[in-house]
């Protein structure tokens, strides 16, 4: 394999649900290893439906009529399943209260790591937890914890299968600026490691402050995109779409 | 013990209990039954859950005594009686049963011990499992939301008052399902 084949490549991407209209209408772009990318966009917009097309579930879970080749590492998604996709491409869903489904933080973690039969001996699950900041949490029930700390053990959880790129969708949406920070410095220090991040973010501050990149979506198209700092100068549009100028004092 | 023993003991522990209670008639032994399982419920979950959990079922008791008394004819009318008691004793014990079973049973644990069954079928049974208690948690959401909004459960009409519960419940567990399943694959589940 090439390093020209490596990322993701989307080639002309529309997708409709069945029998409704288009969601995402020609969607062209690459992202490219190592990249910290954001992608705003109003409710609706279609943003978590991008991302369920980056690891396979579209076309193979969802169902709807799919146009146009999302490439993972050279791999078209319709060529694989699922299974063989996160394990280049982790998800963190957006309810945090839906994405954990086992009795205890150590299971959720193991989860993955048994399907895909990966050592889950008890540092490997110390070393993750301590990444992700839930030292001393494997055995807790994860439906008894905070909304932030789940969005960790879910990110932990995919963490543990050591994908190259890692999708959140909206990870900050349920939780308060604090938890939030934390998250965003994991999802940092993650980049610096080499993984490519790519999140679905409504608040425009953490994207300004983490993101090299920016996508916009609105009404399924790509409305704009460039560096983050380039993107967010375009002031008049950003507000047309009806999304929030960062707050660049923060930086 | 490792974790897989552990768990196909408890699976085993309740297909032995299921196969025992449902070819059980002896009242004692199912009353006993439905103690024990309270008991440990009660000391497992919290008392709110159980009795929330009994409350259905006390429908079903005025159901099918009405069945035994009204529309069936054979035998008399205490031992009508008896059968619908026995049959109702059995149902109680059975559905508390699964209760215990899935609050001491993670999903990834029904999935590994049903490793044996086509993937399909494994991945439908252990969502489905997984979603019992869920289910009753979101019911008590759904109902405490309805009542604050006003909705007057204290009528006495059965089916008026379960239809506004039921729908969100059914668009809940619907979501919340499709949502696990999402969940399962991306952490490398092959349904295949
Ligand atoms: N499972 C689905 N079936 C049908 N339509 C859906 C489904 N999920 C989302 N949609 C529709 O697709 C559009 C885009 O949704 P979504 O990708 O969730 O947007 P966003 O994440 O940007 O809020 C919305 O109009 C939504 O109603
Ligand atoms: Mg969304």
């Amino acid at each position: 394999m090439t390093s020209i084949d490596m990322g993701i490549i989307l080639k002309n991407v529309s997708f409709a649900y069945g029998g409704s209209e288009k969601v995402l209408k020609d969607i062209s772009f690459s992202i490219l290893p190592g990249t910290f990318l954001g992608i705003a966009g109003s409710n609706g917009s279609g943003k978590s439906t991008l991302t369920y097309l980056l690891n396979g579930l579209i076309p193979h879970f969802i169902e709807g009529k799919l146009e146009g080749e999302v490439m993972i590492d050279g791999i078209a998604t319709s060529q694989k399943n699922v299974a063989y996709f996160s394990r280049k491409v982790g998800m963190v869903f957006q309810n945090p209260d839906f994405s954990t489904f086992n009795l205890t933080v150590r299971e959720e973690i193991q989860f993955g790591l048994r399907n895909y039969h990966i050592d889950e001996g008890k540092e490997k699950i110390d070393r993750i937890l301590q990444q992700v900041g839930l030292e001393g949490y494997a055995d807790r029930d994860p439906q008894s914890l905070s909304f932030g700390q789940k969005q960790k053990v879910s990110l932990a959880a995919v963490i543990a299968l050591d994908p190259a790129y890692i999708v959140l969708d909206e990870p900050s949406a349920m939780l308060d600026y604090r938890s939030s920070c934390e998250l965003y410095s994991i999802l940092r220090n993650l980049n610096k490691k080499g993984n490519t991040i790519i999140v679905v973010e409504h608040d425009t501050d953490f994207l300004y402050q983490f993101a090299e990149e920016v996508k916009v979506l609105n009404e399924g198209s790509v409305v704009l995109e460039g560096k983050t700092r380039d993107v967010f100068r375009k002031v008049r549009i950003l507000n047309k779409l009806g999304i929030k100028i960062p707050n660049k004092r923060k930086k | 013990m490792d974790s897989i023993t552990i768990a196909r003991l408890k699976l085993f522990v309740l297909v032995m209990m299921t196969v025992f209670i449902a070819s059980s008639h002896n009242l004692y032994v199912l009353s006993s039954a439905i103690f024990i399982l309270l008991a440990y419920l009660v000391f497992l979950l919290s008392g709110t859950q159980v009795l929330y959990r009994l409350k259905p079922m006390l429908y079903v008791f005025i159901l099918i005594l009405a069945i035994q008394i009204f529309l069936n004819s054979h035998g008399s009318l205490s031992i009508r009686i008896f059968q619908g008691l026995s049959a109702w004793l059995k149902l109680t014990t059975l559905s508390l049963l699964m209760l215990a079973y899935t609050a001491v049973s993670s999903v990834s644990e029904i999935a590994r011990v049903l490793s044996f069954l086509p993937r399909k079928i494994q991945l439908m049974l252990t969502i489905t499992l997984s979603l019992i208690p869920v289910i009753f948690k979101e019911a008590q959401k759904i109902y405490m939301a309805q009542n604050s909004r006003g909705y007057n459960t204290k009528s006495l009409n059965m089916i008026k008052n379960t239809f506004p519960i039921v729908i969100p419940l059914l668009h809940r567990i619907l979501h919340r399902s499709e949502q696990i399943a999402m969940i399962m694959q991306s952490r490398g589940f092959n349904d295949e």
